[in-house]
């Protein structure tokens, strides 16, 4: 996918708090599962920490059901509300055809337009504020990521929603440090997420991250890398960065290009490159020749695309046991065949 | 048989697919032995469209066998036959069952000719008869056979399939079709085919996840290509750049979530592309495609996300949990599968040198995933480790390291170069005795010569080296000069194998060994100018004065920035000064010559050494040492050539910014008089006062006594000239600033009064006043000497002041002080004790007493026994040799002389005592009545000691008249026997001319035991007496070059 803009986070979203299509509801159609028995039918008017408030019939007043009356465990009660595929269909499109400022807005527009359920345990409101700030996240708008986060109804995604949430917004708040440019707020946040320096870690230029999988440990040195970046120490910072393109396969693309841009950047900057030290040339080349290919050249600085020229490589050097196994896991489905028989 | 159940279950097929999928579990339940051919033929349908492909095929084949077999198909239902073979065909593809598939379709494709062969020929069509040379075509191309599936794919569309028909196969026609023409290296022309599904996904309806099929097997085909062109790069690079333009045109439209890639097993297949690029060589690509693929994690937050999606209080969906169940078996691998796609990535940028990229990739590698199986592991750690060296980040190596020594067997093929590589970390991190026991074990493992031991063979020496285990250095560097003699490390350990050497006191070999370093890398940028300065001191300390001043001057010549150039200059100075010294009376005009050599030298090395203290960071003080150096040498040739004002030039430039180095006490002592010459006594008396503190306040092991008593004595002296007598005692008596508990320094001040007050009694009337004022004086003070306690001297203060007094008029004074050390018990005290019976037993050697003369002689013995001092050996031998010659032990005193001429390296650096113990043996060999012995040791004397006169002209003197003697034991009674005898005259005769003119410089002052005197007197009567003719006199002078006299 080619950009024509370099090292920045596409396009900035304006999140428009203005009514889009429709009005903030005052109520929407639902079905309460009952502890005593019997599933009514009627509409939610609101909700609370005790309880959902009800009424059978519409814009009549509703009275308030206390959750414990409600089928269904902790998060799980049973309050389902029929607005819920309708509303968020059109976002979740836009979300998975990767359109994320759409997304985003459409998002916040459900979140906002169903505010009055942002109480009620699993309710889509907060499910489409988690998702806007996903879609903010992705596009890479994290300045706007931290405004949504600092939003008092963002809170209700900690509180209600269920564990299928938890760890992607926590990664949501850490981004979102980034995002207001607190570099001592993202430093004690990433603390917990490495381990202690002792014994023979000692040894090594920075810490080590928790034992945590690949796609998560690339984010987490991605925003290392901008704290060691704030204190000047570049090469733990250049470490990071690399981390951030590597380690989950580069296929976060824009934090890929993000990566890239700043290891090239602060090689660019390295006195060695300009004394052309081999070692330091055949990096950037590297960098400079994948990022040219994957992003396009069109918006690289002079100085940096001089050095996107495929770097000359020996072949083969994949040791002989490095084999993958191409038929090891189970068979997965096949994609079906349009147009075959 | 009825031919319609075909078309009518071909029918149902369709319609139970649509329907549900739960009759597909039933269907697999039946026993199908129990169906008709025709339930056979529909239960194979409908487990089809299921999925489950190889029941499918079951139940066609055992419809087939039921049915009885092809021929009785073709038979049954005509040409229409050929329709089952290609629904069985079908069942086949997705099994990867290639060849059973060739021959379903074959059947197919020839369904017409088959049923015109049968016996009762029935007219039927089969409409899928070209739509099976399409699906043979696949077939063939799974077997390489690209042409022929491209000839049958052309025959197909030649066909003219319905509208219909071409619509449903567009997809697979366009990927399957490209794909051949590829293979047959119509590289464009398939691209163009695929690059046209692209083109009209939407036209066509094409989802995604074909296309995403598309690419990969676009990869595939590139890949093959690439391999084709096998190591043509420029081929390999135009096949990566098509990858490369195929993605930029089209990778934005094969988005597919993560959970979708897996469940299509597009994930597996992306990895598995990768993992061919890199074998291809074509890491960019390799790396663009890993970028398509999620990970595990990725594709499990998918699921987590669409699991959120579900309404409240739903079971997680079975294709989900079936998703899941993957998944975790699929982790369930030895190596993580996201783990091995790191691997493929990290060797990806290894291999384009961006070590970085693949050092944090194998890092995250080494911490999360632990027990991956042992040779992963064991690579993951090794490249860890590697890779860290190779940045320069060594503790990090040591980390990665450490790990690989502590989990791997002893045996492994990579614990090598793991240690290498830790090496290399330790030894920066100065861990020396690390690397040692490291290096002992690879050395061990390997012989010499080897590349896997070429580092340890480096650092080995190297840390000996550092440690200053200089003898144990010496073999590990000569071996790695010749195991490797074009080895990577070659130049550092030529280096300092010299170096090496020179420490240790090989100055011979060291030379040798700068000079082939020199030979083999003249141009070092590291180690020329310090292998110059180095082979300068050598040459220099082997008395090679032109040799050491050459290599100075290509120093000059060729590192004149060098630092080492002050030090060089001072060391070149003192070799002209040395040859200036050692002229013979011959030469005398050149040493003027030679001393302006040596004080430019001191100039420029003072400049040198000035410009360096400012700009060789971290060495300023190394460099003030030197400049203070040559401004003191440079003062002392002033001083010395009487430029008296430039040699105090000289002084005021060494103060006040050269006070506190070493030469300071030099520069402070031997300018005290030319500063009282000029006016400033008071100055440089000051100065030398706190010379004699800072000397005398050294500690007692570093103290240098020769100088203090140099400086106590110059100034006493001077302040007896500047201050007068009173004045200079009281001072010496109260000397400002010394520590009243530093009896050692005390003493000397004390032992120098008594000196001045020594001399000024000189100019006395003995029996004046005030002779007998100053004896009181001198009473007094020995008296206060009295009273220091010897205990409280340390033994070191005990040796000197013993040896000062041993070396006066009167050694007896030293005998208590050596009894004090004789008689301490402390540890400290025992390297001194030898010293003390040495000194001891030389001043009781000289005293009549028998019983002091046995004294002696003891303790020569027990110095001798003891073996532990080696230095005090060789002369407790020539002394013990004394007092038998004294008591006249002939044979005893021959003993001991014969041990010392045997023992070649005793007294190397003094070689006059050789000769005394060469020419004493020959006077113990003549009181032994053995004149030939006798001769054997003079003439060895005189002619391996030639340059100490005194006992060379002694050792002619005596080997004279035991040749004459000699001479007159031999016969007379033939012509030719006295003939002999006359030329065994002749001949020494001839040899005492010879030997008289080559010492015709040397004095008596030369020769003091007055045999040279003695010589030259006789050489006349031993001509007469000899009765040398005239013309055998000038036949002699003839040999001799010398002419008639």
């Amino acid at each position: 996918m080619k950009t024509t803009r370099f090292l920045m986070p596409g396009v900035t979203l304006l999140v428009s708090m203005a009514v889009q299509g429709m009005a903030q509801v005052k109520e929407t159609p639902a079905t309460v599962g009952l502890m005593e028995g019997g599933n009514p039918r009627g509409y939610v008017q609101g909700a609370n920490d005790q309880g959902v408030i009800f009424s059978t019939s519409a814009g009549s007043r509703g009275s308030l059901i206390p959750y414990a009356q409600i089928r269904g465990e902790g998060l799980n009660k049973l309050v389902r509300l029929d607005a819920r595929p309708e509303a968020l269909a059109e976002p979740r499109v836009l979300f998975d055809s990767g359109s994320y400022a759409e997304a985003a807005e459409a998002f916040g527009a459900v979140a906002r337009n169903y505010a009055i359920i942002l109480r009620l345990p699993q309710n889509f409101a907060s499910e489409a504020l988690f998702f806007q700030a996903e879609s903010l996240l992705r596009g890479g708008n994290y300045a706007q990521l931290a405004k949504v986060l600092d939003s008092p109804p963002a809170a209700t995604i900690d509180s209600k929603l269920g564990e299928y949430y938890k760890k992607s917004h926590e990664y949501q708040k850490l981004w979102a440090f980034l995002g207001k440019n607190d570099v001592e707020g993202l430093r004690a946040a990433l603390a917990a997420y490495q381990k202690p320096v002792i014994g023979d870690a000692k040894l090594l230029p920075a810490p080590n991250f928790n034992d945590l999988p690949a796609a998560e440990v690339a984010q987490l040195a991605f925003l290392r890398g901008k704290v060691y970046e704030a204190d000047g120490e570049i090469d733990n910072a250049k470490d990071d960065y690399y981390r951030a393109f590597t380690l989950a396969n580069g296929n976060k693309e824009l934090m890929a290009k993000l990566a890239m841009g700043a290891v090239m950047l602060k090689l660019n900057e390295d006195p060695l490159l300009k004394a052309e030290d081999r070692a330091v040339m055949a990096e950037m080349q590297s960098v400079a020749y994948l990022f040219s290919k994957r992003f396009g050249s069109d918006g690289m600085p002079d100085a940096i695309k001089k050095f996107a020229v495929r770097p000359e490589v020996a072949r083969p050097v994949v040791p002989e046991d490095a084999e993958i196994p191409a038929d090891d896991g189970p068979a997965a489905e096949a994609p079906a065949e349009s147009g075959e028989e | 048989m009825n031919m319609e159940w075909i078309k009518k279950v071909a029918g149902r097929v369709a319609l139970v697919a649509a329907l549900s999928i739960a009759p597909a579990v039933a269907l697999a339940q039946e026993n199908p032995e129990d169906l008709s051919v025709e339930e056979l033929y529909e239960k194979a349908g409908q487990l089809f469209m299921f999925g489950n492909h190889a029941e499918a095929s079951k139940h066609y084949e055992l419809m087939i066998e039921k049915s009885g077999g092809q021929e009785t198909l073709f038979e049954d239902f005509g040409s229409q036959a050929g329709g089952i073979f290609f629904d069985y065909g079908m069942t086949l593809l997705p099994q990867k069952r290639w060849e059973d598939a060739k021959v379903a379709f074959d059947i197919c494709v020839r369904s017409d000719e088959i049923a015109e062969e049968v016996e009762s020929p029935i007219n039927s069509q089969n409409p899928r008869k070209n739509l099976a040379k399409f699906q043979l075509g696949f077939c063939e191309a799974q077997f390489g056979n690209f042409e022929e599936a491209i000839k049958l794919y052309d025959e197909y569309i030649a066909s003219n399939p319905t509208p219909e028909e071409l619509r449903q196969v567009y997809a697979s026609y366009k990927l399957r079709y490209g794909g051949a023409l590829m293979k047959v290296g119509r590289g464009p022309e398939g691209i163009a085919q695929i690059q046209e599904l692209f083109d009209n996904r939407e036209e066509r309806g094409i989802s995604p996840q074909f296309l995403m099929q598309g690419i990969l097997d676009l990869g595939l085909a590139w890949v093959e290509m690439a391999n084709q062109a096998g190591a043509d790069a420029a081929e390999v690079e135009k096949i990566e750049n098509q990858i490369h333009e195929f993605l930029d045109t089209n990778e934005s439209v094969i988005k597919i979530s993560p959970m979708d890639q897996f469940r299509f097993g597009f994930l597996e297949r992306l990895r598995m592309l990768g993992f061919e690029c890199t074998k291809s060589g074509m890491y960019n690509a390799a790396l663009r495609f890993f970028a398509l693929a999620p990970t595990f994690e990725d594709v499990r937050v998918d699921i987590d996300l669409n699991l959120a999606r579900q309404p409240i209080g739903l079971e997680v969906p079975s294709q989900f949990q079936q998703l899941l169940d993957r998944m975790t078996q699929m982790e369930a691998a030895e190596l993580h599968p996201d783990a091995e796609s790191l691997r493929v990535i990290a060797n990806c940028y290894s291999a384009l040198e961006n070590f970085r990229a693949a050092r944090g990739v194998y890092w995250f590698l080494v911490e999360q995933f632990p027990g991956a199986p042992q040779q992963a592991r064991a690579e993951i750690l090794h490249e860890a480790a590697r890779l860290s060296s190779m940045l320069a980040d060594y503790p990090a190596a040591q980390y990665f390291g450490e790990k690989f020594m502590a989990e791997m067997p002893e045996d492994h093929e990579l614990r090598n170069n793991v240690s290498s590589f830790m090496l290399q970390s330790l030894f920066t991190a100065k861990q020396y005795d690390m690397v040692i026991d490291i290096s002992e074990t690879v050395r061990g493992r390997y012989e010499a010569g080897v590349k896997q031991r070429e580092l340890a063979d480096f650092f080995y020496p190297m840390s000996l080296y550092i440690t200053k285990r200089f003898d144990e250095a010496v073999e590990p560097f000569a071996e790695y000069v010749k195991a490797y003699p074009e080895g990577e490390y070659l130049e550092g350990v030529m280096f300092h194998r010299g170096s090496n050497l020179l420490v240790i006191g090989k100055t011979r070999e060291a030379a040798e060994k700068y000079e082939e370093f020199l030979a083999k890398f003249p141009e070092s940028e590291n180690y020329l100018d310090t292998a110059l300065a180095d082979l300068t001191i050598a040459r220099f300390n082997l008395e090679d004065y032109p040799a050491a001043i050459a290599a100075s001057e290509r120093l000059q010549k060729e590192r004149p920035d060098s630092s080492q150039l002050g030090r060089t200059l001072n060391i070149t100075g003192d070799a002209y000064l040395v040859q200036a010294g050692s002229l013979g009376k011959d030469q005398e005009d050149l040493e003027p010559g030679l001393r302006a050599e040596a004080l430019d030298c001191y100039l420029r090395g003072m400049e040198a050494s000035k410009a360096k203290q400012a700009s060789d960071e971290g060495q300023g003080e190394y460099h003030k040492q030197m400049a203070s150096e040559s401004i003191w040498k440079a003062a002392d040739i002033y001083y010395t050539d009487g430029e008296i004002v430039k040699g105090i030039e000289m002084y005021d430039t060494f103060f006040p910014d050269y006070a506190g180095t070493t030469w300071e006490p030099q520069i402070s002592i031997f300018s005290l008089e030319h500063l009282e010459g000029a006016g400033r006594g008071e100055e440089g008396l000051t100065q030398v006062e706190k010379m004699i503190l800072l000397l005398g306040n050294q500690p007692p092991q570093s103290q240098d006594i020769t100088m203090l008593r140099k400086a106590i004595g110059s100034y006493a002296e001077a302040s007896t000239r500047i201050r007068g007598v009173e004045p200079t005692v009281a001072t010496l008596g109260n000397f400002p600033g010394s520590d009243p508990a530093n009896q050692g320094l005390l003493t000397w001040l004390k032992i120098q009064q008594v000196i001045v007050l020594q001399e000024s009694r000189k100019s006395m009337e003995k029996d004046s006043p005030e002779y007998a004022s100053v004896e009181s004086q001198i009473d007094a003070i020995f008296e206060e000497l009295k009273l220091f306690e010897k205990r409280d001297l340390s033994e070191f203060v005990l040796r000197e002041i013993g040896r000062y007094f041993a070396g006066t008029d009167n050694p007896f004074r030293a005998v208590p002080y050596f009894e004090e050390l004789l008689a301490r018990t402390n540890p400290e005290a025992e390297e001194f004790k030898l010293l003390a019976e040495m000194e001891l037993g030389i001043i009781e050697m000289r005293a009549a007493d028998p019983g002091k003369v046995q004294s002696a002689r003891e303790r020569f013995r027990r110095i001798i026994s003891s073996g532990k001092d080696k230095a005090l050996i060789p002369q407790a031998w020539l002394n013990l040799a004394m007092l038998h010659i004294k008591n006249k032990e002939w044979s005893d005193a021959r003993e001991a002389l014969d041990t010392i001429n045997k023992e070649k390296k005793w007294f190397q650096d003094e070689k006059e005592k050789r000769a005394e113990a060469g020419f004493l043996l020959g006077t113990v060999y003549d009181e032994l009545d053995d004149p030939v012995a006798a001769n054997q040791a003079y003439l060895a004397v005189v002619s391996t000691y030639g340059k100490f006169a005194d006992w060379v002209t002694q050792a002619w003197e005596r080997y004279i008249p035991n040749s004459l003697a000699d001479f007159e034991k031999m016969p007379t009674d033939t012509e030719e026997a006295r003939l002999a005898k006359r030329e065994r005259e002749i001949a020494l005769y001839r040899l005492t001319r010879k030997f008289l003119y080559q010492w015709q410089n040397w004095t008596d002052e030369d020769a003091p035991t007055g045999a040279l005197r003695r010589l030259r007197r006789q050489i006349e009567d031993m001509k007469n007496d000899m009765g040398i003719t005239p013309e055998e006199e000038a036949q002699v002078m003839s040999d001799l070059g010398l002419g008639q006299e």
